[in-house]
């Protein structure tokens, strides 16, 4: 009997290992539910490009080929043998195969693997391949994100990278992570991952046109956050290509207006115009504000006194509050339309904080631990001599607060919070909170 | 018009007092089969299950149960005298992760003797880059976790003094987020699990002051849902370990009294089951020793007093710390 099931394993590692050398075509695998073998046909499926393993048979052959890793090949037992000879690393292969795709988070199981890659036993290519296999079916899967990191690393480092090839390598870490995200809401690894990937490429990459990329994921960031108002990490992934756009060059600013198909300086002076403090008399309209320089358009939003000698990028400035109040309308059409998401509100957040941020900057102060402090110039350090950050008095204070920008966001949010109240959303007065008491505006909205 | 908040409802037949034997008959009785299935599918994280198991039982005052000797020798024989790290068992490879459980469960038995000492300092000496952070194992994955490890293991022999603490520290504050919480990496996602991490780092550095105390004790607050569990991130739904993960920040922030401690008693009594004994994620899954230590470990948070008090930081008995003279930071602002 025993003889009977070794030989029906055996017989299932080889048809594993047959369907996985055609490996470049395959795109799942999974685990098929069928209770018992009543057919006495093989359980190892193979169906338009995808892998599939009858449920009946997993616990045998894991058990079988765990078995032999642990004893035969575990880091103990190498150790006395030291060299794996070919044949030895073909049966390896095989049975890592069956075994991290039916449990993918062992992590020694993985290493075993990039020892048999440095020893050029496995090809980097092909592991990819494995790897977007084990994501089908278990997206979620780090210890599999972990291994491909390694083995980007591992190519980057290497001199084998074209020009052309990392393009292509690029496009499909991105569907890799596209399919994992789809797969399992609120991913953290996968959108982890693409993360990793973009700030990998701004250290080793020379020729890759980067700011193009940030336009694209940008734009491709807010395709998924309009669509999956739930999924917080797409967010994040969001607010991590906002951040990104901050420095393009022009060129790609003009690109990044044309790709949303948008005029970004008519949305936000749109919303100036709409939320100005009426108690205030400014005569500009919003056709005279889009005529407005980058410089005027800074000292009517929020004028200051020169902080410290550096000039002030007012282009650079007008553009950070530019792509923030797009995404705030974005946001305020979404929180319209789909309601009660905590995810949008979070998102809010951030938003907020990113452009008081600008504004808090621009007057030379920063908020630490709730108070309002004045902020060296990293650059030119004019107040290195003085007292270190002395509190700010009401005068400055006075500045910010009563500054344009900062009473048309002021009452943005609250129009915001308003309707949103009267649509029933209980996020509405939690963000009146936040705004309050973690943002400290309770004296002045 | 209804509020589409993810969570679940608590029945109204739920376990609502703490059942102590159960669970130590549960833990006393888990994983005895060793050619099990499900023994062979976990045994890569083995060395925390012994954690996991051990410390519940400690803090149900019943560790007795555990055979001591056995895992005492195990642990021995996990020790790779290569590295000097600790693997999840016997063929498994040395990581950070396992060499903390592992040291965690002989600080407990206050047999840290059983091991290789200088080995376990050098191996996660080794681990550590030049920005601060640390990898798990030589293979060079990044992750604040493993900062914590290091931190965590090295404070419990004594030898902190054997990293840069200092570059430890900045490497973990990199990673904090606008909403003060923390990801695995600099610019990855707030996580609570992960701020228990980073939190945790920082109370055992002493340098709770750099956080945003009040910024990130808000974000924790807000995962309280209306059954009383906690998520981890917003719009997930409460998971029984994270009673663990925030209570245990809130304790390092001294803000516990931020959320609701009877909704949140009454949704960990709910997480029990009755018959066969442990916690699970949520009412009615399937319960296993991770969740049965983080669901008493959050009890004991919480006030409970017939189970033992538990260290906020460590999440190990407080007499343990108290005999190791630890003080890991609390925040008192």
């Amino acid at each position: 009997m025993e003889e009977d099931k070794f030989a029906l394993v055996e017989k299932i590692i080889k048809d594993v290992h047959k369907v996985l050398s055609k490996i470049a075509e395959l795109y799942a695998f999974d685990v098929v539910p069928v209770d018992i073998n009543f057919q006495n046909k093989s359980p190892v499926l193979h169906l338009e490009n995808c892998l599939g393993l009858e449920s009946w048979c997993i616990k045998h052959v894991y058990m079988y080929c765990y078995s032999e890793l642990m004893d035969k090949y575990s880091i103990k037992s190498k150790r006395k043998t030291r060299k794996i000879s070919t044949i030895d690393s073909d049966r390896l292969i095989m049975l890592l195969n069956v075994t991290l795709l039916l449990n993918p988070e062992i992590n020694s199981l993985w290493n075993r693997r990039r020892e048999l890659v440095l020893g050029l036993l496995l090809d980097k290519t092909v592991e990819l391949h494995f790897t977007r296999l084990v994501l089908s079916r278990k997206p979620k899967c780090n210890e599999a994100f972990a291994y491909r990191r390694w083995l980007l690393e591992s190519i980057f480092e290497g001199e084998g990278y074209i020009r052309n090839g990392i393009e292509h390598l690029m496009n499909e870490e991105f569907v890799v992570c596209d399919l994992a995200s789809d797969k399992s809401p609120n991913n953290y690894h996968s959108w982890n991952h693409r993360i990793w990937l973009l700030n990998k490429l701004r250290i080793v990459s020379t020729n890759y046109d980067l700011n193009a990329l940030y336009v694209k994921e940008y734009h491709a960031s807010e395709k998924w956050i309009s669509k999956h108002v739930s999924d917080f990490s797409c967010f994040h992934y969001n607010q991590f290509c906002i951040k990104n756009l901050y420095n393009i060059c022009n060129d790609s600013w003009k690109s990044l207006e044309k790709t949303l198909n948008i005029d970004l300086r008519k949305t936000l002076v749109r919303v100036l115009a709409s939320n100005f403090p009426k108690d205030v008399t400014i005569q500009a309209s919003e056709a005279d504000l889009v005529g407005y320089s980058d410089e005027n358009l800074i000292n009517l939003l929020a004028y200051s006194n020169k902080v410290c000698n550096c000039n002030v990028d007012y282009v650079q400035m007008c553009r950070r509050i530019e792509i923030l109040f797009h995404a705030l309308i974005l946001n305020n059409e979404l929180i319209k339309f789909y309601k009660y998401h905590e995810t949008l509100w979070y998102h809010r957040r951030f938003i907020l904080h990113e452009i008081i941020t600008i504004m808090y900057d621009h007057f030379g102060l920063k908020r630490d631990n709730g108070v309002l402090i004045k902020k060296n110039c990293k650059i030119c350090n004019v107040d290195e001599i003085r007292q270190k950050q002395p509190k700010i008095g009401r005068y400055d204070s006075n500045r910010i607060f009563s500054s344009v920008l900062f009473n048309v966001i002021i009452s943005h949010e609250r129009n915001i919070i308003e309707e949103s109240r009267k649509d029933g959303d209980h996020y509405a007065d939690r963000h009146e909170k936040y705004l309050k008491f973690v943002k400290g505006f309770n004296n002045v909205m | 018009m209804s509020f589409k908040t993810k969570d679940v409802v608590l029945s109204e037949d739920r376990p609502k007092t703490l059942l102590i034997q159960k669970h130590s008959d549960f833990l006393a009785a888990y994983g005895l089969n060793k050619d099990d299935y499900e023994f062979c599918m976990t045994e890569y994280l083995r060395m925390s299950g012994i954690y996991w198991s051990l410390t519940a039982m400690e803090l149900m005052d019943q560790s007795s149960r555990m055979p001591k000797e056995e895992i005492i020798a195990f642990i021995t024989s996990c020790q790779d005298s290569e590295s000097g790290g600790i693997s999840a068992s016997n063929g498994h490879d040395p990581h950070m992760l396992y060499t903390l459980s592992a040291v965690q469960v002989l600080a407990m038995y206050d047999r840290l003797d059983a091991i290789d000492r200088e080995g376990v300092v050098r191996f996660v000496t080794s681990l550590q880059q030049e920005d601060g952070s640390f990898i798990g194992d030589k293979w060079g994955e990044v992750d604040t976790r493993f900062s914590f490890c290091a931190v965590m293991c090295l404070s419990l022999l004594h030898r902190l003094d054997a990293i840069n603490v200092n570059k430890a520290v900045d490497f973990v504050l990199s990673c904090m987020n606008f909403d003060g919480g923390f990801g695995s990496k600099p610019g990855s996602e707030s996580h609570a699990g992960l701020i228990y991490c980073c939190v945790g780092t920082l109370s055992i550095c002493k340098r709770m002051d750099a956080l945003k105390a009040d910024e990130l004790a808000w974000w924790l607050c807000e995962r309280q849902l209306p059954s009383g569990g906690l998520n981890g991130r917003p719009e997930k739904l409460p998971d029984l370990c994270y009673s663990w993960w925030v209570m245990s920040s809130l304790s390092m922030l001294n803000r516990i009294h931020w959320v609701d401690k009877k909704n949140l008693e009454q949704y960990i009594l709910a997480c029990q089951d009755a018959e066969t004994g442990g916690f699970s994620d949520r009412p009615g899954d399937i319960t296993d020793p991770f969740h049965t230590l983080f669901g008493l470990a959050g009890l004991s948070l919480l006030g409970n007093s017939s189970i033992k008090s538990v260290n906020p930081t460590y999440c190990m008995p407080q007499e343990t710390i108290d005999r190791l003279k630890l003080e890991p930071q609390i925040l008192y602002v």
